[in-house]
């Protein structure tokens, strides 16, 4: 799950880094992913594994890191 | 003349507040095309999508850009608390028969203007080859 993540990331999220250098925890906003960048990440990943993100799960503390991500997604899977 | 001396302090105690933000439109298009409707409808009223539509049918960019870059620039002043992502949708940005465009806050945006007290936002925007860019004002009691 984590390298489809990282590869919407590479795509979508308009870092200032290489996704594939980012470690599980790195803040996502800090490395550069603005707020409308953060949209089509999360447009990405709806689409990618198949779910919808609720208005409870839009939060910064959802998409700001591949580890939050990856907990959102399995959550919303389960 | 009490009221008029009110009134005088009253302008001297407003602050203000600003907030900018600059959009590359091929990013906007590019999101367009890659999640169509889904994309338009997270962010844009549908009088916003009404209003970036063109005479073909087509929507322009740069004008859908443009909001965006008004809507950042608010949330930049409105500033929600650290986890909280405003949703966009509740900063609308209007255009009235002559052109001139305002902000409208929906909730839950307009609580935090409240909050904030702030009493107007004042906005321009524009866009130039692929960028578009917006400047707010927030005059605060």
């Amino acid at each position: 799950m984590q390298d489809k993540i990282r590869k919407i990331l590479k795509e979508h999220g308009r870092l200032a880094v290489d996704a594939a250098t980012l470690t599980e925890t790195s803040d996502l906003y800090q490395s550069g992913m603005t707020s409308h960048a953060s949209v089509n990440v999360m447009l990405a990943l709806e689409g990618e594994f198949d779910v919808e993100f609720p208005d409870n799960m839009l939060k910064r503390s959802v998409f700001e890191s591949i580890a939050s991500i990856t907990s959102a997604i399995n959550q919303l899977k389960n | 003349m009490l009221n008029q001396i009110k009134k005088y302090f009253a302008r001297r105690k407003a602050t203000y507040a600003i907030g900018n933000d600059l959009v590359f439109i091929p990013e906007v298009e590019a999101a367009h095309q890659q999640f169509g409707v889904r994309y338009l409808n997270f962010i844009f009223t549908p009088k916003e999508q009404s209003d970036c539509t063109q005479v073909d049918d087509t929507f322009s960019y740069s004008s859908l850009a443009a909001r965006i870059a008004v809507k950042e620039s608010v949330m930049k002043i409105l500033k929600p608390a650290k986890d909280d992502l405003l949703p966009w949708r509740s900063i609308e940005i209007l255009r009235d028969s002559f052109g001139s465009a305002s902000v409208k806050l929906h909730s839950p945006a307009n609580a935090l203007a409240r909050l904030r007290n702030i009493d107007s936002l004042t906005i321009t925007m524009t866009h130039e080859y692929q960028y578009a860019s917006a400047l707010v004002l927030a005059t605060m009691s």
